[in-house]
C-alpha cells in the first residue's frame, strides 16, 4: 500500500525505524492490520514475524481494533472504595463486552486502570479525554449517550 | 593470534576472537549451557554458562565474553554452582519435569514400558526426547533433585496441524535456538519470540500454520532443539536413536552429507552431519524428513515377481534371472533399449552400461531425466573436452561477490545451493536473477530480470553485444582466436532495439546488469534447469559459458538434476558417449574399451531418452530393461518383454514382465557424483529389504546368465577398481582415498590439452517465437525433482503432497480475472502442437502476465512431451466442472 510505503520511507526504510513506523500507522489505522503489518516487512524485507514479534511485546500496540471511543474505568484505591468495580461490572453487562474489550458495533473499547489523579471525584470514568466523576451504575450510562 | 589465558588455575592456550567458553570446551573444560549452538551466533540468554573472571564484576557468561590474554576465569565454583541450580530451576518451573526430578529414575530403563496415568507432557513417557534431552542431562549435572518455585504449566495445545513437525511449546525453554537458526542460518524468518514476560512464546507471525506463513520445512529448528518441543512426526516415537552413520543423501545434485540415526536394524530419520561438505550441516526437506520413510516404505519391492498368465507370481533371484536371461538372449541387437535412473550410483551406471553395450550389443542407452536430452548433454561434454573447466563448489558462492542464477528456481530444486547464495547475499555479495518468474531467490535480488520466456539465447546476445561495443576494456580484447572473431562479428549484426522487444528487457537494465559484471571481480554464474529445459539450451549453455570466458574472473557451473544425473552422463549412460565422456566415434579409445570389454561396441548416437521411448512406438525397440523411471504411457504396451529393476512398483507395471527390487541407496555400498563433480561415497547402513539386491548384482548375473565374462563382480568397489584401469579420465582416482569429504573429478582429469580462453560457437540469430495466433499465452515448464527412482515423493512421503506444487498450474491475478478462476480450481490448456493438460490453478504474482507456470511431477504422462522443449505458446480455459480435477 502506498501509505505504508510513504511512511516507511519517512524513517529512511531501516528496520531500526520500526517502532515510530508502527506508532505511525497505528496513529492513522487505530490498531495494526494484518496487511499493514505484512506491507511494512516488505517494505522493509525483513520477515513478518520479526515485525510481529515487536508488534506484540509493546502493549502500546494494538492488533485488533479499537473503538470509537475508548472508556478508562479507574480502579484505584479510593475508587475501589467507592464501587469502582460495581460500575465497571455494570458497563461489562451493559456493553456485553469483558475489561479490555471492545463492543460488536466499535463504539466502545473498555479498560480499567490504576487511579487517574483526581481521587476527590471518586468513583472516576474516565472516556476519551473527559473526566466524569461521582458516578453510580445509573449514572455512568446515562454519560455514555453522549458519545456516538 | 595466540592468547594464554587462564580456566580453573589450567594455563590454556586459545585464538583471539574465541569465546571463554569456546577456549575452555578446546581444553577439554565443561561448562553447562543450553542456549549455546556451535552453528549460531551467542545469545548468552540461558545464563547457564556464567563464571567468574579476576577483575570483572559479576558473572558474566562465557558464551559471549571473548578470551582475553591473562584472563583468569573460574567455572565451577560453590557460588556458581548454586546460581546455577537457580537459574535451572527457574527455567524447569515452566518446564513439565516430572521425568527429571522423578525419584524412579534409575529404574527407569529398565522399566521404560511402563505405561503411567498422566498428562500429555508431563511424563518422562510422553516426551519425544526422553533420552537424548539437554535438560535432564544438566539435571543430572547439576544433581537437581526438588525444585523450590512453583510450577506455571502454560497449558498451550500441541500444535500438529503442519505437516513433518509437531510443537509442544509447553516444553519450551526458550532458549531461541529455533529462532536463531531459522533467521541466522536458514534466512526463512518463520520463526520469532512474541509477546513479552512469562507469557513469551516462539511462534509464527499472527500464530499461523508454518505451512500458511511459507515455512519450508527445513527441519533447521527441530535439530537444535533442546527439549522435545519440536519434534519431527516420523521419528518423535521412534525412540532414542543407538548409532548413527554417515552417508550422502539420495535426491538431488548437491549431494548432502546425511547422518542416518539408527535404532536396531531400522533407520528412524536422517539429519544433517554436522561441519561437513558440501552442505555444512544444513539440509533441505527433503533429506530431513523423506528419507527414513522411503526406505522402510511398506510398499517397497521385496522379492522378484515374475509375470504367469497375466499374474504376478513371487519367485526365486534364481529362477527370476534364468528367465531374464533366457529371454534376453533372443532380444540381442539393436532392438534393446537399457533406461538408467539418474538415481543409480556410479558403479551401477558402468556395469549397466556395459551390459547393454557389450552383452546386448545395442546402442540404445538412455538415463531417464528432463535433463538428459543431447541438446543439453553434448554441449556440456563439449566444454568440458576443449576448456576443461576448473572445479566449481557450493563454497564458490561464499567467495563470490557477485552471483548470477540464471534461469530456474533454486529454492525448489536445490535448496541446499539456493541457501549458500541467501547466506553470501546476507553477507554482502550482490545477486543477479534471471527468470521470467519472481522466484523466493528474486526477492532477495539487488536486480531482477524478468525475459520474455521460451529463448535466453536472445537477452545472452544483448548482454555480449553490450559487453563487445560498448566497452573499450584492454583485458577484453585478448585472445585472438577464429571463434573469437566470429563471435565479434556476429555480435555487430545483432539489432538492440529488436532484442529488448523482443525479451520485453529494456536497455537501460541490460546495460546496469553489464555494469555490474564489470565492477566485480569474482563472478559465479549459477544455471538453473529453467535454462537447461529450453530448446535452445544448449546454445544458451555456450553463450553463458563465453560469457564467464569474457568476464575473465567468472566461474559457471550448471545446478541441474538428480543426485548421480553426473555419474551417471560420466560413466556413459548415454547413447554415443562412453565412460569418462569419450565419444563412440573416438576410434582409438573405443577400441581400447572393446578390448577391455572383450567384444565390439555398436557405435553413433542414436536416441536420447525421449526418442528412445518414442522408437518403441515405431517397433524398432522391442525390449526394455529399466531401471529408471518411464512415466506412464500407452507406447510401452508395444514392447514385448520389460524388465523393471527398482525400489518400488512402477505404475504400469501390467505392461512389465518381470520386476526386479533392487537396494535403496542406504543399503548399499557406492559412489555418486553431484553438481561440483565430486565423488562420494554411499555407505551401506541398513540391511537390504527383503531380498532386494545392489543394481550392479543384479545387472552381473543376468550378464553371466547370459554367459558373459567379464561381470564377475564380488562387490562394488571391483567395479571402481575397474572402472580406475580402463577409463582413462579415472586413472588418476585411487578409489581408497574416497574419504567423507569425496574426491574431485576435475582434479585428477586426464591430460588434457587446455586451450586458454577458447570460446564457443554462439548463434545470435533471432529465431521466430511470435505468438500463433489463438493461443496468447507462454508456457513455462519446469520438472519438479521431489523423485527417487520410480517412486514419487509427494505419494509415499507423508506431508510432501502438502508442500509441492507439482502438477498445478500458476497463473497471474490479473489473467485469473479474466478468466474467472480463483486458486484450486480447474483449468484446461492447450498448445498449438497438440499438447494438452488439465489441473488446478494457483493465482500468484510470482507469474508474470499473459505467461503459465507449470511444475511437472517426473511421473506425470506428460512429461516426455515436455521433455523436447517445444511447447511454448497455449489456450487455457476453465474446466467447467472441476471433479476430476487433482
Amino acid at each position: 500500500m502506498k501509505w505504508i510505503r510513504k511512511i516507511v520511507e519517512k524513517y529512511g526504510k531501516k528496520e531500526s525505524g520500526l517502532i515510530p513506523i508502527l506508532q505511525d500507522v497505528q496513529k492513522i489505522k487505530g490498531y495494526l492490520p494484518e496487511e499493514g503489518i505484512s506491507d511494512i516487512a516488505a517494505e522493509l524485507k525483513i520477515p513478518i514475524a520479526r515485525v510481529y514479534s515487536l508488534a506484540t511485546f509493546y502493549k502500546a500496540f494494538r492488533l485488533i481494533p479499537r473503538g470509537r471511543h475508548s472508556i478508562h474505568v479507574c480502579l484505584g484505591t479510593a475508587c475501589h472504595v467507592r464501587g469502582g468495580a460495581k460500575i465497571m461490572d455494570r458497563l461489562e453487562q451493559d456493553l456485553g463486552v469483558r475489561s479490555g474489550e471492545t463492543t460488536q458495533d466499535g463504539r466502545f473499547t473498555v479498560e480499567s486502570v490504576r487511579c487517574v489523579g483526581c481521587c476527590g471525584l471518586a468513583p472516576v470514568v474516565v472516556i476519551d479525554d473527559d473526566f466524569h466523576g461521582k458516578l453510580n451504575q445509573k449514572k455512568v450510562i446515562q454519560v455514555l449517550k453522549k458519545y456516538e | 593470534m595466540a592468547i594464554t589465558l587462564k580456566i580453573d588455575n589450567k594455563e590454556i592456550k586459545a585464538k583471539t576472537g574465541m569465546s571463554v567458553l569456546e577456549a575452555a570446551r578446546q581444553a577439554d573444560i565443561y561448562i553447562p549451557t543450553l542456549c549455546h549452538h556451535p552453528q549460531l551466533n551467542p545469545s548468552g540468554s540461558c545464563r547457564l554458562c556464567i563464571v567468574e573472571i579476576k577483575g570483572v564484576r559479576g558473572y558474566p557468561t562465557a558464551c559471549t565474553i571473548p578470551a582475553e590474554e591473562g584472563m583468569v576465569v573460574q567455572t565451577n565454583t560453590q557460588r556458581l554452582r548454586s546460581l546455577r541450580c537457580q537459574i535451572l530451576e527457574l527455567i524447569l518451573s515452566e518446564h513439565p519435569y516430572t521425568c527429571l526430578v522423578c525419584d524412579k529414575r534409575e529404574g527407569c530403563d529398565e522399566w521404560m514400558g511402563t505405561i503411567r496415568k498422566v498428562g500429555i507432557t508431563t511424563s518422562c513417557q510422553t516426551c519425544p526426547k526422553s533420552g537424548a534431552c539437554e535438560l535432564q542431562n544438566l539435571v543430572q549435572y547439576l544433581g537437581i533433585e526438588e525444585i523450590a518455585f512453583p510450577i506455571n504449566y502454560r497449558g498451550y495445545p500441541v500444535e500438529q496441524k503442519d505437516p513433518f513437525f509437531d510443537r509442544d511449546y509447553n516444553l519450551c525453554i526458550l532458549c531461541g535456538r529455533c529462532v536463531r537458526v531459522c533467521n541466522e542460518v536458514r534466512y526463512n524468518g518463520t520463526l520469532n519470540f512474541h509477546y513479552r514476560g512469562d507469557r513469551t512464546v516462539v511462534g509464527t507471525a499472527f500464530g499461523k500454520s508454518h505451512l500458511e506463513v511459507g515455512c519450508a520445512f527445513c527441519g533447521a529448528c527441530v535439530d537444535v532443539c533442546p527439549t522435545g518441543a519440536l519434534a519431527g512426526k516420523a521419528d518423535k516415537w521412534e525412540g532414542c536413536s543407538e548409532q548413527t552413520q554417515h552417508s550422502i543423501c539420495p535426491y538431488c545434485a548437491v549431494g548432502c552429507s546425511l547422518d542416518y540415526h539408527l535404532r536396531g536394524n531400522r533407520i528412524i530419520k536422517s539429519v544433517p552431519a554436522q561441519g561437513k561438505s558440501p552442505n555444512q550441516g544444513q539440509v533441505c526437506v527433503r533429506g530431513r524428513f523423506a528419507v527414513a520413510d522411503l526406505v522402510n516404505h511398506p510398499t517397497r519391492l521385496k522379492k522378484p515377481l515374475v509375470k504367469r498368465n497375466k499374474q504376478w507370481i513371487e519367485t526365486s533371484w534364481e529362477e527370476a534371472l534364468d528367465r531374464i536371461a533366457e529371454q534376453f538372449v533372443r532380444y540381442r541387437g539393436d532392438g534393446f533399449g537399457l533406461v538408467v535412473s539418474p538415481n543409480n550410483t556410479v558403479e551401477d551406471a558402468y556395469v549397466l552400461q556395459k551390459f547393454g553395450r557389450v552383452a546386448m550389443q545395442s546402442r540404445h542407452l538412455a538415463v531417464s531425466s528432463p535433463f538428459a536430452h543431447s541438446r543439453w548433454v553434448d554441449s556440456l561434454v563439449e566444454i568440458e573436452k576443449i576448456h576443461p573447466p576448473h572445479t566449481v563448489t557450493l563454497g564458490d558462492i561464499d567467495q563470490a561477490s557477485l552471483i548470477l542464477v540464471w534461469g530456474g528456481d533454486l529454492s525448489v530444486s536445490h535448496p541446499i545451493a539456493a541457501l549458500r547464495v541467501k547466506q553470501a547475499v546476507h553477507r554482502g555479495a550482490k545477486l543477479i536473477v534471471i527468470d521470467p518468474r519472481k522466484t523466493k531467490l528474486a526477492e532477495l535480488a539487488d536486480m531482477h530480470l524478468q525475459p520474455n520466456p521460451v529463448d535466453d539465447s536472445l537477452l545472452l546476445s544483448g548482454l555480449m553485444k553490450l559487453i563487445f561495443e560498448n566497452r573499450s576494456d584492454p583485458s577484453l580484447s585478448g585472445p585472438q582466436s577464429p571463434e573469437w572473431n566470429d563471435l565479434t562479428n556476429k555480435l555487430k549484426k545483432v539489432n538492440l532495439s529488436l532484442i529488448e522487444e523482443k525479451t520485453g528487457i529494456p536497455r537501460n537494465q541490460m546495460e546496469e546488469l553489464v555494469d555490474l559484471l564489470f565492477h566485480h571481480q569474482r563472478i559465479l554464474i549459477l544455471v538453473g534447469s529453467g535454462l537447461a529445459l529450453q530448446a535452445s539450451a544448449s546454445n544458451g549453455l555456450f553463450g553463458l559459458f563465453n560469457l564467464s570466458v569474457v568476464l575473465k574472473h567468472a566461474k559457471m557451473v550448471p545446478i541441474v538434476g538428480e543426485s548421480n544425473l553426473a555419474g551417471c552422463l560420466e560413466m556413459g549412460c548415454m547413447s554415443g558417449l562412453l565412460p569418462g565422456l569419450i565419444s563412440v566415434n573416438e576410434e582409438s579409445a573405443r577400441k581400447k574399451f572393446e578390448k577391455s570389454w572383450g567384444l565390439s561396441i555398436q557405435g553413433e548416437r542414436s536416441y536420447d531418452f525421449t526418442e528412445l521411448v518414442q522408437q518403441i512406438e515405431g517397433g524398432k525397440i522391442k525390449t526394455l530393461y529399466v531401471t529408471g523411471e518411464i512415466p506412464p504411457t500407452d507406447i510401452l504396451k508395444k514392447c514385448h518383454y520389460i524388465v523393471v529393476q527398482s525400489v518400488f512398483r512402477p505404475e504400469w507395471a501390467d505392461w512389465a514382465d518381470v520386476l526386479l527390487p533392487a537396494a535403496h541407496p542406504a543399503e548399499i555400498d557406492g559412489t555418486v557424483v553431484n553438481f561440483e563433480k565430486r565423488l562420494q561415497r554411499l555407505r551401506r547402513i541398513h540391511r537390504q529389504t527383503g531380498l532386494s539386491k545392489p543394481d550392479w548384482w543384479i545387472c552381473s548375473q543376468i550378464a553371466q546368465k547370459m554367459g558373459f565374462s567379464g561381470f564377475s563382480y564380488k562387490k562394488s568397489s571391483d567395479i571402481l577398481n575397474e572402472i580406475h584401469s580402463i577409463v582413462p579420465r579415472y586413472s588418476g582416482l585411487i578409489p581408497s582415498k574416497i574419504k567423507e569429504k569425496g574426491l574431485f573429478l576435475l582434479d585428477f582429469k586426464s591430460n588434457q590439452k587446455k586451450k586458454s580462453c577458447s570460446i564457443f560457437h554462439f548463434d545470435v540469430a533471432i529465431r521466430n517465437h511470435e505468438k500463433p495466433k489463438g493461443y496468447p499465452y507462454t508456457l513455462i515448464i519446469d520438472v519438479g525433482i521431489s523423485h527417487f527412482r520410480n517412486a514419487s515423493l509427494i505419494e509415499k512421503v507423508s506431508g510432501m503432497e502438502r508442500i509441492g506444487s507439482e502438477g498445478k498450474v500458476e497463473i497471474h491475478p490479473k489473467d485469473a480475472e479474466r478468466l474467472h478462476v480463483s486458486t484450486g480450481e480447474c483449468v484446461q490448456i492447450k498448445s498449438n502442437n497438440g499438447f494438452q493438460f488439465e489441473g488446478p490453478v494457483i493465482v500468484t504474482d510470482r507469474i508474470p502476465q499473459k505467461s503459465l507456470y507449470l511444475l511437472l511431477d517426473k511421473k506425470s504422462p506428460h512429461v516426455l512431451e515436455c521433455f523436447k522443449g517445444n511447447i511454448h505458446f497455449v489456450k487455457i480455459k476453465k474446466v467447467a466442472d472441476d471433479s476430476d480435477c487433482r
